[in-house]
């Protein structure tokens, strides 16, 4: 079997939005209305000059194990593939965006007429991946990666921060970094089973 | 947030209507109404001809390998996805966010699509223009340059990097073969003579754009000075290569006035005061010569520390060279002195090749030939002996501990590497800085190995040639593309400085003007290469050369920005309005703020739309190889390549455009009689920009006997790979790491701290600190007449300014539509006026609040928005360099953001005319009213 998982390592992105453009262009989201598969946020932390801190944070589907989303979705367009990969089918989806509520990550959103309009010309009719409108979200490029490629985000990315993987293989790079405890996924808590893991930033002490 | 169905807006219901309209019953909830409801356009996708082109990414020097993904056949082929080429050593796959966005320049539906020509009675800015056809364009070019007979001498060209990288061995040739003596280079005041030249005076290296490719990923310290830009905004090459050195354990520290995107990775942060990175970097210089954190074996060996000085009666170092011109060591074997090779790679023999071991240090009152000596190490350090971590903490406002800390780590932990850094020109001190941090390198023996400085193999094998050649005493056949490193500064320098190069008997009006400034006794530059200093008194008519008036009448800018890129805004401005300039061509592929000063625009092609004319080096790459470009998609508009409308320009310019193809074979081999039957066949086919596609086939053939393949067999592998490696890393490191195995291109060879490069501008009577042989201390004029430490008041800041890690400097990509929408997205801290709470507090200023910015010297004023932010050194506002554009026709471009340039003013370096573009402070203000909130 396999089981599609990502490692974020915190320590080296350096917030370059390489992957919120591969994305972008990769899956062709209305970039115009500001709604994106993936982002990568700009935080500062600590309160003071003394203890300032700047993380870049890059979010996107967990791809959860017992998806939230899933759970809600009235009409079965939201599914899980056997591979991990969280997924909506466009035909059933009738764009109630019950799943939007339900997702404690806040990575779905509404593509509007309007969107498939624009789109038509932003990204030319002819080459479109969707044509409906509904809801959308990552994928992990479930396209790319059923032809042996990367997802766009973790293909180009400068920092080598997005690590791809399988969790059913236990040689692979983030099965082992999974394994070792390093990486934690967010609001665990939660119990949805997340796939997606993030390594803490470490800084030495100067 | 409610339940919602899908919006449908009234255009998408009323084609819907439309559909359904042709449906028996709309009423019923039939099959044909579900299916117009719902049916979407079918997706063609799955059908289309998939191909991926090779090609070079076009939106920073770092030049990755991209793959270019299209659908389609023929005039309906989409270039849907770009990726990073994984077969590349260089960018190993991957690409940044421009690179990954650039399809959309290409699409972008502001691009300029024919040529254009300033509608009768407008006004150049006023971006008032009507298509016309190219051979309208050139008529119209023709016919002015006629009618305001327009001299060769008063044309000026001005290239962006691209020009440099891509089209040198076109853009040099069209100069010369014209007569046009005048060249503006952008990156050159920004980076390359400043900044670069600071690193390249100890290093012998000079390039046209990357020479050293830091080896992060086996470093174990790496230090960041004054520099986000190489990592932070982003150079993929470097980045991929930092994350793996940061991944393996290396240390990182970084000094920056800012949380920069390169200080966030660090692990320690130092936040320094703006323009005091050399105060810092004097004590550490210091502090590792004085508590040996060198490499003795290394600096010894191949640096020119151990060489032995004299001061002549100016008391002036000089150094001490024999008969014959060669300089003179102390030998602890034999304890005497002993004279060495000129030029060498080492130290290790004697001139007549027995083996000595050089002192790095003579006892006092040493005496050789009658005079007291000293060698360049004793020197240097006496030099910069005040310069005490106590001294710089005082003025950096950094603990002196610290400092002390930092240079133990970084001159005891092997391999460490202090970044070169990228842009330079914005302190009077700056390539000081830079030359120190070469000379820091150097110490820990960080030079061409790894973990430390890899030079580009392009540039190392360039300079292997030509050193084989020197040994041989052979000239160059062609000097453009066979001079590597600061001779190749010295033979631009000796072509556009000199009259007697041209016909006409006039310089390069950036010379005269220098020379006209000297005999008046006032400031001159010494080495304006490719720079603007001059240029707007010389339109102004206040240049006479010889005793006549030497006017700039004529401007060629060639994918250049100055109305944006340049300081301040109005100067070019100024220049581009002034009734005095004739004619003003500008040729880009989107329309810059430069273009609404034009008379004529000529569009050019994109990157994914083009075949290159000629093979490249693989960039900044350890490993050597060949690369181009294969054209996606056929050009989408009409457009022209950039060597046929210099060709066609040379036809207008000089009557005929044979000089400017015997000019190229003179200067970069390429033979002329090939070029041109290979032109007049491809004309005769009706080819698209001839000249180009014969230039490309030549240069094919040329390059492929140079690898030993044919023609056929170099094109296939490079469509099919994008590079053809020619020699890895490794293998060259071993043979030609230099100075190891070679010596670099300095005038002795080794690397230098006494600089042969700033002792022979001495004849030029340059006394500024800037012209130092050794390192020293060059002030910074930020606050011309109190000391750094003193206190600011409380409205006034230091200015600092940065790459973002979407858009360079002033570039019309903030336009590329993705782009854009990542830096809408990130608003505040990309467009945001950068202030610390603190200070911010105290003038009632809060996040989002509209400031006003005074420059304190020249009065400039601009505006933005706040964001206050620790991640920001106390005394000091920042802004992204990246945004600001004018140009309306930028449709997503125009008014987002504020440019530099309209608080930079005018002030330049006596070296190079770098741009001093951080030397003031500003005055800042919360503007009350105006319905402006928070």
């Amino acid at each position: 079997m396999t089981h599609y998982a990502m490692v974020v390592d915190l320590n080296t992105c350096t917030g370059c939005n390489a992957c919120m453009a591969a994305c972008a262009v990769e899956n062709q989201t209305p970039v115009w209305a500001d709604k994106w598969r993936t982002r990568v946020h700009d935080q500062e932390k600590g309160n003071d000059s003394a203890n300032v801190a700047r993380t870049f944070f890059p979010r996107l589907c967990n791809h959860c194990d017992i998806p939230a989303c899933m759970t809600v979705c009235p009409t079965g367009a939201t599914y899980k593939m056997d591979n991990g990969i969280v997924r909506i089918d466009d035909a059933l989806c009738m764009g109630c965006q019950a799943c939007v509520l339900a997702c404690p990550y806040d990575v779905r959103y509404a593509v509007e007429y309007e969107d498939i309009h624009i789109a038509k010309s932003f990204y030319d009719e002819d080459v479109m991946k969707r044509h409906r409108p509904g809801v959308d979200k990552c994928d992990f490029c479930h396209d790319r990666v059923a032809l042996g490629l990367k997802p766009a985000c973790a293909a180009t990315c400068t920092a080598d921060a997005r690590i791809f993987g399988d969790l059913d293989d236990p040689e692979d790079r983030v099965t082992k970094i999974v394994r070792s405890g390093k990486a934690t996924p967010l609001m665990a808590h939660l119990g949805t089973r997340p796939n997606v893991y993030y390594i803490a930033e470490h800084r030495e002490e100067g | 947030m409610a339940w919602i169905f899908p919006r449908l807006t009234r255009r998408s219901f009323l084609k819907l209507g439309a559909a359904a309209s042709a449906a028996a019953s709309p009423l019923l909830t039939s099959a044909p109404v579900k299916a117009a409801l719902f049916e979407f356009a079918h997706p063609k996708r799955e059908q289309m001809k998939a191909e991926v082109h090779q090609t070079i990414c076009n939106f920073c020097s770092s030049l990755c390998n991209v793959n270019v993904k299209t659908l389609g056949e023929g005039e309906t082929k989409r270039i849907v996805k770009l990726d990073g080429n994984v077969e590349s050593t260089l960018n190993r796959g991957r690409m940044c966010a421009r690179g990954q966005s650039g399809l959309y320049q290409t699409y972008d539906t502001d691009r300029l699509k024919t040529p254009l020509i300033r509608v009768e009675g407008s006004k150049r800015g006023e971006m008032k223009f009507r298509a016309a056809s190219w051979d309208e364009a050139w008529k119209y070019i023709a016919d002015k340059k006629k009618q305001a007979n327009i001299q060769p001498w008063e044309w000026t060209s001005v290239g962006g990097w691209t020009s440099c990288v891509f089209y040198m061995n076109w853009a040099v040739p069209f100069a010369v073969s014209n007569q046009i003596p005048n060249l503006i280079a952008s990156p050159m005041q920004h980076c390359v003579t400043t900044g670069h030249l600071g690193t390249d005076v100890v290093t012998g290296n000079f390039n046209i754009h990357d020479e050293i490719l830091p080896d992060y990923e086996n470093a174990r310290y790496i230090m960041f000075v004054a520099n986000n830009g190489s990592l932070g905004a982003v150079s993929t090459c470097r980045a991929i290569r930092f994350a793996e050195g940061r991944k393996k354990g290396a240390k990182v520290v970084a000094l920056d006035p800012r949380l920069s995107e390169t200080s966030a990775k660090a692990d320690e942060w130092v936040s320094i005061r703006p323009g005091t990175d050399l105060d810092f970097m004097l004590a550490m210089l210091r502090e590792m010569m004085t508590e040996g954190y060198y490499d003795l074996d290394f600096v010894r060996t191949h640096t020119n520390l151990p060489f032995l000085l004299y001061r002549d009666d100016k008391q002036q170092w000089q150094l001490l060279k024999d008969a014959n011109g060669q300089p003179y060591t102390w030998d602890e074997t034999s304890n005497a002195a002993v004279a060495m090779k000129a030029f060498a790679n080492s130290n290790t023999m004697d001139a007549s090749g027995k083996h000595i071991l050089p002192a790095m240090q003579v006892a006092a009152g040493t005496q050789v030939d009658g005079k007291p000596v000293q060698t360049v190490f004793q020197a240097q350090l006496a030099e910069i002996g005040d310069f005490t971590p106590e001294r710089a903490a005082k003025v950096t406002g950094i603990e002196a501990d610290r400092i002390r800390r930092i240079a133990k780590e970084f001159g005891t932990t092997r391999p460490s590497l202090i970044d070169p850094g990228w842009m330079g020109a914005r302190y009077n001190n700056i390539q000081m800085l830079r030359r120190v941090q070469a000379m820091i390198q150097t110490l820990v023996g960080g030079i061409d190995t790894e973990g430390g400085w890899i030079m580009s193999s392009e540039y190392r094998h360039k300079a292997t040639k030509m050193l084989e050649r020197m040994a041989k005493n052979e000239q160059a056949t062609a000097p453009l593309v066979q001079t590597a490193g600061l001779p190749f500064a010295q033979l631009v320098v000796g072509v556009i400085s000199k009259g007697e190069n041209f016909t006409h008997g006039k310089p390069g009006w950036a010379w005269a003007w220098a020379e006209q400034q000297r005999a008046e006794g006032k400031p001159a530059v010494a080495l304006p290469v490719m720079a603007d200093t001059g240029f707007k008194e010389t339109v102004e008519g206040k240049l006479s050369f010889k005793g006549e008036k030497y006017l700039a009448r004529a401007l060629f800018v060639n994918a250049a920005n100055p109305v944006h890129h340049y300081f301040p805004d109005s100067h070019w401005k100024d220049i581009l309005t002034n009734p005095a300039m004739e004619l003003v061509i500008v040729s880009d592929v989107l329309p810059s703020d430069t273009t609404a000063y034009a008379d004529v625009i000529l569009p050019n092609s994109t990157y994914l739309e083009r075949d290159e004319p000629a093979m490249y080096g693989n960039g900044v790459n350890h490993d050597l190889g060949l690369t181009t470009r294969y054209r996606a998609i056929d050009p989408l508009y009409d457009t022209w390549e950039t060597p046929d409308i210099m060709l066609k320009l040379s036809e207008i310019i000089s009557g005929t455009g044979d000089g400017f193809i015997g000019a190229m074979e003179a200067l970069t081999g390429t033979p002329a009689a090939k070029v041109k039957s290979e032109l007049a066949k491809l004309k005769a086919a009706n080819v698209p920009s001839p000249f180009s596609a014969a230039c490309r086939k030549v240069n094919m053939e040329m390059a492929a006997e140079e690898v030993g393949m044919t023609p056929d067999q170099l094109d296939g592998e490079l469509r099919r790979r994008g590079v053809y490696l020619i020699e890895s890393k490794d293998d060259l490191l071993a043979k030609h790491s230099m100075p190891r195995h070679q010596p670099v291109p300095t005038g002795s060879g080794r690397l230098e701290f006494f600089s042969s490069f700033f002792d022979s501008l001495r004849g030029m009577g340059m006394t500024a600190p800037n012209f130092n042989v050794l390192a020293g201390y060059v002030p910074n004029t930020i606050r011309s007449d109190k000391k750094p430490d003193e206190p600011l008041a409380d409205n006034e800041f230091y200015f600092t300014y940065g790459k973002s890690p979407t858009v360079s400097h002033g570039s019309t990509n903030a336009n590329n539509p993705i782009l854009a929408g990542i830096n809408r997205f990130k608003k505040d801290i990309y467009t945001g006026i950068w202030i610390h709470p603190e200070r911010a507090k105290k003038l009632g200023i809060a996040s989002g609040d509209l400031i006003e910015m005074e420059n304190m010297v020249s009065g400039q004023k601009a505006r933005g928005k706040a964001h206050v932010t620790n991640m920001i050194q106390h005394e000091t506002v920042f802004m992204y360099s990246s945004f600001g554009t004018e140009n309306p026709a930028l449709t997503r471009a125009a008014g987002f953001g504020t440019s530099i340039n309209k608080l930079i003013p005018y002030q330049v370096d006596p070296v190079v005319a770098g741009f001093r573009s951080q030397e003031f402070t500003l005055r800042i203000k919360k503007v009350e009213g105006e319905g402006v909130q928070a």
